[in-house]
């Protein structure tokens, strides 16, 4: 029967593709061509890339503390001071990350959906939608994830064939014909559409198979990093690298420019988003979900719900910040970007690093 | 209280416990050359009197043993009785006076000897009771037209009929205090996975209640969230339902003087699956089915996404449409949500009272009550035709989900989701859309997730060929994972 | 706990529903027209901006008679700015999502920092679909929308009925503001549908504007419209008619080929080679002239490409003239060549003058219809 608090690898997978996949989508392409002209997906290649020896890290790292969660194993290498110093960092990431996060949904939903609503309010009504989600357990969590997947792909689907369609693919070229010194900055920034893998962190113990949990893992990852590809290669198509470059938002964009003959439907940007909402939804839940469990650890209590709640109020703080969406971008975006590393990479890194050392020493 | 061996004790006893039971009937004879004293207690209306007379009393009675006879009668007279001179199918032995209390209730009828410490339950329950009829609320086009009835012994054996099994196993509980029902646990033995079965006798030894009065009121005691608007079991009238779902791996629930049996555990795909299915060819089924899922939507979401698209939304149909519903609506001097929430409640008020009148009336009122309210309200100018046609959508898809109780909760959500569609436009139906999803991520039926078919235990495993399409019964070998079962294959190819 | 979420939820309902508006009681402005003020007034306000917008009440069963559009013209500084001014005159706000066509008039085309403006806005704004088309006219764009006032056809326009597409025929190339914008980035030259009106005051859409570098330059006619419609590749169903052997033939065309050769040496090489397909729509009736033999139909083949010929020569010349790239060449070098492309770019103009082109048109005749 259905153990609890097991999840399916299945559901990790799902679970990792629809965290990581967000608001990121939306204007990666157009971040990268600025760098990179039309080398941009080369960088989101690498980016992916450099994140997969962190998968194979993780997976290491549960296989050497076998059924003991994250909390309990950086417990145990890094002490409890020092790792609860270290959680706390990754608290305000989290909280850094979700308003980023949905100051930039509430910009793009005002902009094509709801014009005169503050933003304020939907800021508000979609953070206390993620708590819903939120305060439930990582199994709800993974079922979720998997209802939504298939509208992920299906949105997937639906770009590549408007791309074949509306796209000129003589846009693509010229390859290779980009500066290259710049491609570091451009891995740089494409990592951190990458950012909110670490549910894996929280969701491996829970595997109910645990041997195969890194083949699922690896193929979430990679599966991230072909839609960011093809994401790439369709807004480039229809639109031409100097309009990518352009425009803020070119995922939107692209979804405007349908013509379809018969003319029955006009306007899809309007389609799309709704559906993106969801697919924000799945971001900020795990996000959120997570900041709890830190924080439930912290204060050791049994259930992380109780933390939601109070956090919200917090990252709408955060939010409001910033004046306008270039401020978001700019200001936010950068100390995001960092963050991702320190949190995302560097103390995960840190966590096996010690753990290793540990386990060497203890051999000797 | 025990049984006592004084006959008088007992008849006074048993007289107290039933005084101003005026229904009760006592029945004293005299067994034997000896005349040994006896009293037969049963009440009028629930017992079959003429197996009463003619295999109790009589053989009593006329007992050529018993008259010519002999010594140490009195010694183990129940025994004897029992075994060789009551010419009834079942009789067992009480010496709880309670429980002979509880029997005689239940219609059988109890037999007092006296110098017995032991009184005799015979088995003689008959009531006024339905026949075997199609079930009113389930009809399929093409399959069998037997249904349940309010005796629950009927209704394990229309059961039993199907599945000619050693291992079909029937437990009887009884739950209430006042009501004593009977409740019978029906499932096959080794097939049933053993925690959901004990999660179901779990849930149900722990009801204490005055009374139960029929299926639905066990449901909901038995729900794991009772405060969800979805039901998490399922309950059917059919006979081939619930010998289907057994078979599958579920648990069936009878209750005494209801003819709706409870199906656990349910998911979101047997809430979209019906008898009728499996009695047609799978391209049309697999149609059918999704056409389901489809009419849910609809049924929810059309006067959400019809206030969403005209009163936030308009760029998002095409021109030509965006004008014609404009011009439709230049007179109209309610706002779409308004004119959506009065057409919504006049429905439900046309649908209750339908429901209210049985038989041709009822229908006649849904079908006079619709169109007059529909033509009349256009022409009058209140409402504009769109309007009409979405409301005539969402109806029309209401009928068309199999599970009547589900399809009321849904029509419910749909007024939560016209307020959020008011408030935020298609933004608002999303939020809901997200916080139903995750409702229905954290809802377990009985321990199984109820949206198993689709969160997580995969494609291979026969749930989704069953669920949104159907699949011929080659291809379904497996019995459907979501009920864990223990043994898998159902359908070998030779 | 829940209570409390159950409150927060109720909020907004007091607060109020912003973005409602009643589809009835939005205007759907379905053409807008840019032109230059001249009249004095406002330094600022530089346009003259006509919106177009449907009647409601005369669309639809109950549909009353009147006009089928409205139309509205105010002096103002930006197009959108327009629409604010317009709202003292009519009941409702204004929704811009069914915009269909943008007319921009001769006098702002040649304006190059007005047209910059302009553009940007409509670029801009999220309210806009970018696929509303875009047309020049030789007159002024007030004339033409009050030129179909009476006359409309369709609810969402005749015109952009008319221009939404090339599949009817190839004597304009519609342009949405999208590809427009993108044609700037990548060549610096697009071409532009032309709508003017004939005697009757009927709307003809013909021809086109060559627009560079966000300023008119020059019109084309139909015909060479066509040609470089057929050099790029889009043409679709048209007809040829040339005299041959005194009689006159009509020539339809179903289908066109065009592959490219673009070498780079001192100057650039094009070798553009046209493979067209048609059938042959009229004759004439009488005995001496049949379609009978091959020889006949090689001949009127041959007939038809120096015609076609003849008309590409004048229009590669006049684009030559006008340095106006509209043929994709420079594109085609900047995907690839990119290296060598990044060397002439600054020049192009220059280079394009100098450059050959080479086209070579092959006509075939597939059918000759039912007759001989």
């Amino acid at each position: 029967m259905h153990k609890k608090n097991t999840i399916s690898n299945n559901q990790i997978k799902n679970l990792l593709i629809t965290s990581v996949i967000g608001v990121g989508i939306l204007s990666l392409p157009s971040n990268m061509a600025s760098i990179l002209d039309n080398d941009g997906w080369l960088a989101i290649l690498v980016g992916g890339l450099l994140i997969v020896p962190l998968i194979f890290m993780v997976d290491r790292l549960f296989k050497m503390f076998p059924n003991k969660d994250i909390f309990q194993i950086g417990e145990e290498v890094l002490g409890r001071i020092l790792f609860t110093i270290l959680l706390i960092v990754i608290i305000i990431y989290t909280i850094l990350t979700l308003a980023y996060a949905i100051r930039v949904f509430g910009e793009v939903i005002k902009g094509y959906l709801l014009d005169r609503t503050p933003i304020k309010v939907i800021i508000i009504t979609m953070l206390l939608a993620a708590c819903y989600l939120a305060r439930a357990e990582i199994e709800v969590l993974g079922r979720m994830a998997t209802m939504v997947y298939p509208i992920l792909i299906g949105l997937i689907i639906f770009l590549v064939l408007l791309s074949i369609a509306e796209g000129d693919f003589t846009n693509i070229l010229p390859v290779f014909n980009a500066d290259f010194t710049l491609l570091p900055k451009g891995i740089l920034i494409s990592l951190f559409s990458y950012a909110g893998y670490e549910i894996i962190l929280l969701a491996y113990t829970t595997s109910d198979n645990k041997k195969d949990a890194l083949k699922y893992t690896l193929r979430g990852l990679f599966i991230v990093i072909g839609i960011y590809v093809i994401t790439f290669f369709s807004t480039l198509s229809q639109l031409g690298v100097n309009q990518l470059k352009r425009r803020i938002w070119p995922t939107i964009a692209i979804a405007n420019e349908v013509d379809l003959p018969g003319y029955f439907i006009e306007n899809l940007d309007g389609i799309v988003l709704t559906l993106w909402v969801l697919i924000v939804y799945t971001t900020l839940g795990p996000i959120l979900y997570t900041g709890g469990r830190a924080l439930a650890y912290i204060f050791n209590t049994r259930s992380h719900d109780i933390f939601i709640l109070p956090l919200i109020p917090l990252i709408y703080i955060v939010s409001i910040i910033p004046d306008n969406i270039i401020s978001v971008y700019e200001n936010m975006g950068i100390i995001l970007g960092y963050m991702v590393i320190i949190s995302a990479m560097a103390i995960p890194i840190l966590i096996y690093l010690v753990a290793l050392i540990k386990k060497r020493r203890r051999k000797a | 209280m025990l049984i006592s061996k004084n006959l008088q004790e007992n008849t006074e006893n048993i007289k107290a416990i039933f005084k101003d039971c005026d229904d009760i009937v006592y029945r004293n004879i005299e067994i034997g050359k000896e005349r040994i004293k006896a009293l037969i207690i049963f009440v009028d209306g629930l017992v079959d009197k003429i197996v009463i007379s003619e295999f109790a009393i009589e053989s009593l009675l006329n007992s050529e043993d018993l008259k010519n006879n002999m010594e140490n009668i009195r010694a183990n007279i129940a025994e004897k009785a029992s075994t060789q001179h009551l010419a009834i199918h079942d009789v067992k032995e009480e010496e709880d006076l309670n429980k002979v209390v509880d029997a005689i209730l239940f219609g059988e009828t109890v037999l007092l000897i006296d110098g017995a410490d032991k009184a005799l339950i015979m088995s003689t329950r008959a009531w006024p009771a339905r026949g075997v009829q199609e079930p009113q609320t389930e009809t399929v086009v093409k399959g069998p037209r037997d249904g349940f009835t309010e005796t629950i012994r009927f209704n394990t054996a229309l059961v039993r009929r199907r599945i000619r099994d050693p291992r079909l196993k029937v437990k009887t509980l009884r739950v209430g205090r006042r009501s004593k029902t009977d409740v019978v646990i029906m499932y096959i033995e080794d097939i049933v996975n053993e925690k959901l079965l004990q999660e179901v006798y779990k849930r149900i030894e722990s009801i204490d209640i005055d009374a139960v009065g029929e299926s639905t009121a066990l449901e909901f005691l038995i729900e794991g969230n009772y405060l969800s608007p979805f039901p998490q079991a399922e309950s059917t009238e059919r006979p081939d339902a619930v010998a289907a779902s057994i078979l599958e791996g579920r648990v069936a629930i009878l209750v005494d003087n209801t003819p709706f049996v409870i199906l656990v555990p349910s998911t979101i795909g047997t809430i979209f699956q019906s008898t009728e299915d499996y009695y047609t060819k799978w391209p049309m089924a697999s149609i059918v089915r999704s056409v389901r899922f489809f009419a849910a939507f609809l049924t929810v979401l059309s006067p959400a996404l019809y206030i969403a698209v005209t009163s936030f939304h308009p760029g998002l149909i095409p021109s030509v449409l965006a004008f014609y519903v404009a011009a439709s609506r230049i007179n109209v001097p309610f706002p779409a949500v308004v004119e959506s929430f009065l057409m919504e409640l006049t429905i439900e008020l046309l649908r209750e009272s339908g429901t209210r009148m049985a038989g041709p009336i009822g229908s006649t009122i849904g079908i006079v009550g619709g169109i007059i309210i529909g033509q009349a309200s256009v022409e009058a100018g209140i409402v504009s035709p769109l309007k009409i046609i979405i409301l005539a959508v969402t109806t029309i898809s209401f009928f068309a989900i199999p599970n009547y109780e589900w399809a009321l909760s849904l029509r419910v959500i749909r007024f939560i989701f016209m307020i959020l569609a008011a408030i935020f436009g298609l933004y608002g139906v999303m939020l809901g859309i997200v916080t139903l999803m995750v409702h229905f991520a954290k809802l377990e039926s009985f321990g199984i997730p109820f949206t198993a078919p689709f969160s997580g235990l995969g494609l291979k495993d026969g749930d989704l060929k069953d669920t949104l399409a159907k699949a011929p019964l080659q291809k379904l070998a497996f019995r459907p994972k979501f009920t864990f079962p223990k043994d898998k294959r159902r359908y070998r190819r030779r | 706990m829940k209570r409390f979420f159950f409150i927060i939820f109720l909020l907004p309902l007091l607060v109020g529903c912003w973005d409602k508006v009643e589809i009835e009681q939005r205007l759907f402005v379905t053409a807008i027209g840019i032109d230059l003020n001249h009249e004095k007034g406002e330094e600022k306000d530089k346009l003259t901006v006509t919106y177009q917008y449907p009647n409601i009440s005369a669309i639809g069963k109950n549909a009353e008679s009147g006009t089928s559009t409205f139309l509205l013209t105010a002096n103002s500084s930006s197009v959108f700015q327009a629409g604010r001014q317009f709202m003292s005159r009519v009941p409702f706000p204004f929704h811009y999502k069914h915009l269909k066509v943008i007319i921009l008039g001769e006098d702002i085309l040649k304006e190059e920092s007005l047209m910059r403006v302009v553009l940007d806005e409509l670029n801009r704004d999220t309210k806009i679909n970018k696929r509303v088309r875009i047309l020049a006219t030789d007159r002024t764009a007030k004339e033409i929308l009050e030129a179909i006032l009476g006359k409309e056809q369709r609810t969402e326009g005749t015109i952009y009925a008319t221009v939404r597409d090339n599949t009817k025929t190839s004597s304009f190339t519609s342009k949405s503001l999208a590809d427009l914008i993108t044609d700037f980035d990548i060549s610096g030259v697009t071409l532009v549908p032309k709508v003017s009106l004939d005697e009757e005051k009927n709307f003809v859409i013909s021809g086109g504007a060559i627009l560079k570098d966000y300023k008119f330059l020059d019109w084309l006619d139909a015909n060479e419209n066509k040609i470089i419609n057929l050099i790029n590749g889009n043409m679709v169903v048209d007809t040829i008619d040339v005299i041959y052997e005194g009689n006159l033939i009509s020539y339809a065309i179903t289908e066109t080929t065009t592959n490219r050769n673009i070498k780079f040496n001192e100057t650039i090489t094009a070798n553009i080679d046209i493979t067209i397909e048609g059938y042959l729509q009229g004759y004439i009736l009488d005995d001496k002239n049949t379609v009978s033999d091959n020889e006949t139909v090689l001949s009127m083949e041959k007939t038809l490409e120096e015609e076609i010929m003849k008309v590409t020569r004048r229009t590669l010349g006049h684009l030559k003239d006008v340095k106006a790239d509209l043929l994709g060449i420079g594109e085609h070098l900047s995907k690839f060549h990119p290296r060598e492309w990044e060397k002439i770019e600054d020049q192009w103009d220059e280079v394009f003058a100098d450059a050959k082109i080479n086209i070579n048109v092959d006509v075939k005749m597939s059918r000759t219809g039912l007759t001989r």
